[in-house]
């Protein structure tokens, strides 16, 4: 029973960690990858002031 | 809430003195275009920090001129931060000029004043102030001295707002020039030089016009035999011995009791998929190490200098090379900094140019084939394919040049910044940055990818099966896999592993361990030749970097160029690995 649960826990957290990738991938933000790399607050869109 | 806009020329410290104030952690970089978007950050509660790019004046519109002009227009901003480097203050004040006329109280930050008083130049900083109207602040901001006398302005909330822009506001760019000319010489005494500074001494050296090539080659073997010979790859199989000889076995035999799929799961899936990559930290660490150290020391400024004869062949201007050069880290932002670049056909053009520079997230997947199939020789294997990037963009730059993104050429400016003794702190701060960043990724997208592929490959539609070949993966493998025959790995392990690698280029080596699920050094040579397994990297060089990258293509240029760039990755690595595989199969 336990082996379920914790695989369930894990395949959740997978689909989680798979959707929110795309759905950042999706708007031109980086996946989980990017903190720290050069314009990382380009990258996380919270002040990002896009040129039109 | 006080607004406040900090502004200067590129490269002067804003971003220093951002982080000094607001106690933010922002990359700094000792060369130009940094910053591409404004950034925000609070020295107190109600005192808001705006750091804006860096910019020559407000009348060239250029995008960061924009962003810059935008923000003092409609940001409610109550003072204006002025940065200028005291060592140059001839070309710093014309901004300061022209920053008069928006009728905002500024305080003139005289960043560097070490470089300055080295150099011979000695400010009556009283003088000074009077000639521009302005508060003026001496800071060395690198070493955080005088910082606390802008807090403590900033902290005070009353500035010196003396509408005065009429007096400032003159005809021509020659007029302005000659008011900052007469007003420096008012406040300047310049000593006697008695010799040439270390910069200079250098440079003499650095940028020699047949010397700077080679001390540049030289300069990148060392940093890849570190990496790859001397540090990283010691470490990193210190690391895999580790996992191989004593954390699997011993997870193995904790879960021993468990059901045989449960342990699989754990074992194969997840430790030998993340533990795969994890083991490849100390050489992505070691390369960027030696990456930031040239950029902090200020070499790389003088890279893109140099690179500007290379550059305008491939159609574009030396400025180009910096975005080219944070490719080498991460795509995502090097397309970002593509905007820095004036002309539009130039930021498309970079735009499609910078995915073929090999990015770090390739790096663990030439690491492991490197190891396995040139062990005497895995610096120049990995070393090849980075300078093969750089010749596809090279020839491809060239194409373009002719076709498409036919234009007339425009000079190219950059600031050469003084030489710097890279910091430790900001040596250490952004490793620890990149090391946790690697982390993250690790527990979060291969993990994820990781334990989609355990299940991929052990399922099929009727349940677990006992061997891969009947698996789901292999079903999807072996409808692309054909695709990849003429390039010498025709298997569907290798299809599906590349087609994992869309979502991070790090997954196709962890796809293949959760796949192989053994040994990569004994099982890859039954898959691939050594022929064939550097088509593999040509092809992991060349493709589609990641869904990341399409994103963010997508946001900066539109779906039309980003479909094409897509399509035109893809055909580039398939033709570049053909024609490896299939030379290289005649040759040896």
């Amino acid at each position: 029973m336990i082996e379920i649960i914790i695989t369930m826990i894990i395949v959740f957290f997978a689909g989680f960690v798979i959707v929110k990738s795309l759905k950042n991938s999706s708007k031109g933000k980086c996946s989980s990858g990017c903190s720290g790399c050069k314009a990382e607050k380009a990258c996380s869109g919270k002040n990002n002031n896009t040129i039109k | 809430m006080i607004n406040v806009a900090l502004l200067g020329n590129p490269n002067v410290g804003k971003t220093t003195l951002y982080n000094a104030l607001t106690g933010s952690n922002q990359y700094v970089g000792n060369w130009p275009g940094v910053t591409v978007d404004k950034k925000e950050g609070f020295l107190s509660g109600d005192i808001k920090i705006v750091d804006l790019p860096g910019i020559y004046a407000m009348d060239t519109f250029s995008n960061e001129e924009k962003v810059s002009k935008k923000f003092l227009e409609e940001g409610n901003v109550d003072l204006i931060l002025n940065i200028v480097d005291a060592s140059n203050l001839n070309r710093n004040l014309y901004l300061t000029t022209q920053l008069k006329q928006f009728n905002i109280p500024i305080i003139l930050a005289l960043n560097m004043i070490d470089i300055s008083e080295s150099k011979g130049i000695l400010i009556n900083y009283k003088k000074l102030s009077e000639e521009l109207n302005v508060e003026v602040i001496p800071i060395i901001a690198g070493k955080n001295e005088g910082i606390d006398k802008i807090e403590e302005r900033l902290q005070k909330r009353k500035f010196h707002s003396p509408l005065d822009c009429d007096k400032y506001n003159f005809s021509s760019e020659k007029e302005a020039y000659k008011f900052i000319e007469k007003a420096l010489s008012i406040s300047i005494t310049k000593q006697e030089k008695m010799e040439a500074t270390i910069t200079e001494k250098m440079d003499k050296w650095v940028l020699h016009p047949i010397f700077a090539y080679p001390i540049f080659i030289l300069l990148m073997a060392l940093m890849f035999e570190l990496t790859f010979s001397w540090v990283g790859q010691p470490l990193s199989d210190l690391m895999d011995g580790f996992l191989n000889d004593i954390l699997i076995p011993y997870v193995g035999n904790i879960l021993s009791s468990t059901s045989p799929w449960f342990n699989s799961l754990i074992v194969n899936g997840i430790i030998s998929g993340v533990g795969g990559i994890i083991v490849l930290l100390p050489i992505i660490l070691v390369l960027f190490i030696c990456i930031t150290i040239l950029e902090d020391s200020g070499y790389m400024a003088r890279v893109a200098f140099m690179m500007d004869k290379l550059m305008r062949k491939m159609g574009l201007s030396g400025k180009a090379f910096i975005p080219m050069i944070i490719g080498f880290g991460c795509t995502v932002p090097a397309i970002m900094t593509a905007r820095t670049l004036e002309s539009e056909k130039d930021r498309k053009l970079t735009a499609l140019l910078v995915p073929f520079m090999s990015c770090n997230a390739r790096l663990p997947v030439y690491t492991v084939f490197a190891a396995v199939f040139f062990e005497t020789h895995r610096g120049l294997v990995v070393s090849s394919l980075y300078l093969l990037g750089i010749i596809v963009a090279f020839l491809l730059g060239i194409l373009f040049k002719n076709t498409y993104f036919k234009k007339d050429e425009e000079p190219f400016i950059i600031e050469i910044p003084e030489y710097k003794m890279p910091k430790v702190s900001s040596i250490y701060k952004q490793t620890k940055d990149k090391a946790m960043s690697f982390l993250k990724k690790a527990a979060t997208i291969i993990f994820a990818m990781s334990v989609v592929v355990w299940f991929l490959s052990n399922f099929n539609i009727h349940g677990m099966v006992n061997e891969v070949n009947d698996s789901i993966l292999a079903s999807i493998g072996s409808v692309i896999a054909p695709l990849f025959a003429p390039l010498g790995f025709g298997n569907w392990q290798s299809a599906v592993s590349l087609l994992s690698g869309l979502l991070a280029k790090e997954s196709v080596l962890a796809s293949m361990q959760v796949i192989f699920s053994g040994d990569l050094s004994v099982i890859l040579p039954e898959h691939f030749t050594t022929i064939s397994a550097y088509a593999f990297l040509v092809f992991i060089l060349l493709y589609t970097p990641c869904i990341s990258v399409i994103g963010t293509m997508k946001k900066e240029y539109g779906t039309k160029l980003t479909l094409f760039s897509v399509f035109f990755q893809l055909i580039i690595a398939w033709i570049a690995a053909f024609l490896v595989f299939n030379i290289g199969s005649l040759i040896f």
